[in-house]
């Protein structure tokens, strides 16, 4: 990751609201070029404040935002030229049908308007065009949205829980959607969500930030390894004295019931050894299996740690 | 930069379509006009005489005096806050300024859709009482409108010197409808402010006040006192250019976009 060129890197960022009351504490983001950045965390960690500060929504001193080498809010119109974004719900005029919103940001945009045709084409509304986007579903809002987003074929697009509300199919909708731009496309997409399940799916990086701190980032790779090393085994066994008497010296353990231990263990060869510890210290196993594996169980981890 | 703001003017005007704001100028500027046709219908007893010098000049008049103390504050402080939600209750404010538009190409294109209503309310309502006036000379001759020259001049003074007169107010109730989010807080300031300036209409500093500049405009007699439309006219462009400044410098470097 570090050998990657960033689109996006943060230094040290700070933010409050109110004197004392800091809601992002030193975070150093780092989206790599041609990423999908997967930004994790639980409502009120500070992703949106985070994307809100990277898109000069908010006024910041902290002059540690750089955009494509460029400083925000300095080079402000420069970045956002080559920006596109979506944040918290879907902006749009509902008293205007969906090609007329497209023509409104078109002209901030300065895009052609061959351009409203090509962007309704991506993101499938091209039969919905005439109708006013207050009759829109929620889906479909969605998707105007990121037509917006894509009007000037923007490097970077910045999204804030995109899939928010939507319905399996459109989430769906949306993911594909996302992975096409990035895919064929070539751009890069920092995407926050609370959706454990969906970054997995559709990022290549992820950071987790929790309580306005940055608590993991890297490679989904780097963070799959990071489950490893920090998963559980819950066990249960006749003994749970006896059980906690042999294996405390090598592995961290933790009662859970008159039956049951969790073990804390680094890799999948451990899961036998322990076995063989307590069958051989005279415990009776009735049950081993292994915790932790998957993001959102590891999520919890890391966040409760 | 000059097509660019042009184009993103154009957008605003985009964004007004289909809002009501076209229906609340047309439905304000023919309130006054349509009350005092039934009114002129109605008591010709006490009426007529006051139309037989100058029927026309009466009839502006007749007609303006409500506009310029009330109607045209009110229709000022109802527009800027419509013109404003529209970008609060769809929460577009943070698209908006997330598009690759300098802070004064934001402030000024809203801000000139406005200072288009408030000409075309203006335009419109003129043009409802020449409609008013008659209408009610086919109905009632006796009033003698069709008989005399229409005083095109009288009436474009008096459009043009109220509508200077307004100019500072609408500034500030753009200011006010952009600083809150509760359409309820400008609405209410506005009302409170206008009111203040008809119950404090005798005080000697009242020439400081913009809220009372459009009434003052129709209701001083310039040609007893011509010193005094100089004052006004001073008067109106300061605090236009003031509350210009002071709003767009305070919206600039406000700490949260919407």
């Amino acid at each position: 990751m570090e050998m990657e060129q960033a689109v996006i890197e943060t230094d040290h960022l700070d933010y409050a609201f109110q004197k004392g009351d800091r809601i992002l504490n030193d975070i150093n983001l780092r989206v790599p070029q041609g990423s999908v950045y997967g930004f994790l965390g639980p409502n009120g960690a500070g992703k949106t404040t985070t994307l809100r500060l990277l898109l000069g929504l908010l006024r910041s001193e902290n002059p540690g935002i750089h955009i494509f080498g460029n400083q925000m809010p300095g080079n402000r119109i420069d970045i956002l030229r080559r920006t596109g974004s979506l944040i918290e719900q879907p902006s749009l005029y509902l008293h205007l049908t969906g090609r007329e919103n497209l023509d409104v940001f078109r002209r901030a945009y300065e895009c052609p308007a061959t351009r409203v045709e090509e962007v309704l084409r991506i993101t499938g509304l091209s039969d919905a065009a005439h109708k006013k986007t207050k009759a829109y579903s929620l889906g479909m809002k969605q998707r105007l949205a990121i037509a917006i987003a894509l009007l000037h074929d923007p490097e970077l697009l910045i999204m804030d829980e995109p899939t928010n509300g939507l319905d399996p199919n459109g989430i769906i909708e949306i993911r594909e959607l996302i992975r096409d731009l990035n895919r064929h496309q070539g751009k890069t997409v920092l995407v926050s969500s609370h959706l454990l399940a969906e970054v997995e799916k559709l990022a290549t990086h992820v950071g987790i930030i929790h309580q306005g701190k940055l608590l993991f980032q890297g490679t989904l790779a780097e963070l799959q390894s990071f489950q490893h090393r920090h998963s559980f085994l819950e066990i249960e066994v006749d003994n749970v004295v006896r059980t906690e008497q042999i294996l405390s010296g090598r592995f961290p353990v933790f009662i859970r019931g008159d039956s049951t231990v969790h073990v804390g263990h680094s890799k999948p060869a451990e899961a036998a050894l322990i076995n063989h510890m307590l069958v051989g210290g005279g415990v009776g196993v009735s049950r081993l299996c292994v915790m932790g594996n998957d993001l959102e169980r590891l999520f919890l981890d890391i966040i409760s740690a | 930069m000059k097509t660019k703001f042009f184009a993103n003017t154009t957008a605003e005007f985009i964004k007004a379509k289909r809002s009501f704001a076209m229906w609340l100028t047309i439905l304000a500027a023919l309130f006054m006009p349509a009350i005092n046709v039934v009114i002129l219908l109605e008591r010709p007893d006490i009426l007529l005489v006051k139309f037989e010098q100058t029927p026309w000049l009466t009839f502006f008049r007749f007609n303006w005096k409500n506009v310029a103390a009330v109607i045209l504050p009110m229709y000022i402080i109802l527009i800027t806050n419509l013109i404003v939600q529209i970008e609060f209750r769809n929460n577009t404010w943070k698209q908006v300024y997330a598009s690759p538009r300098s802070f004064a190409d934001i402030f000024f294109s809203k801000l000139v859709v406005i200072q288009m209503l408030v000409p075309v309310y203006i335009l419109c309502f003129d043009g409802f009482v020449m409609l008013a006036g008659l209408l009610v000379h086919s109905l009632n001759p006796a009033y003698r409108l069709m008989a005399s020259s229409i005083d095109w001049s009288s009436l474009l003074l008096i459009s043009c010197r109220v509508y200077l007169g307004c100019l500072a107010v609408s500034v500030i109730q753009y200011w006010l409808s952009l600083r809150f989010r509760n359409f309820v807080i400008p609405l209410g300031l506005g009302l409170g402010l206008w009111i203040t300036g008809i119950v404090l209409m005798d005080w000697d500093k009242i020439i400081y006040y913009p809220y009372v500049y459009s009434a003052f405009m129709f209701f001083i007699d310039f040609d007893k006192e011509p010193q005094q439309l100089v004052v006004l006219t001073i008067s109106s462009v300061t605090a236009l250019v003031l509350s210009i400044g002071i709003a767009y410098y305070d919206i600039k470097y406000r700490p949260e976009r919407p």
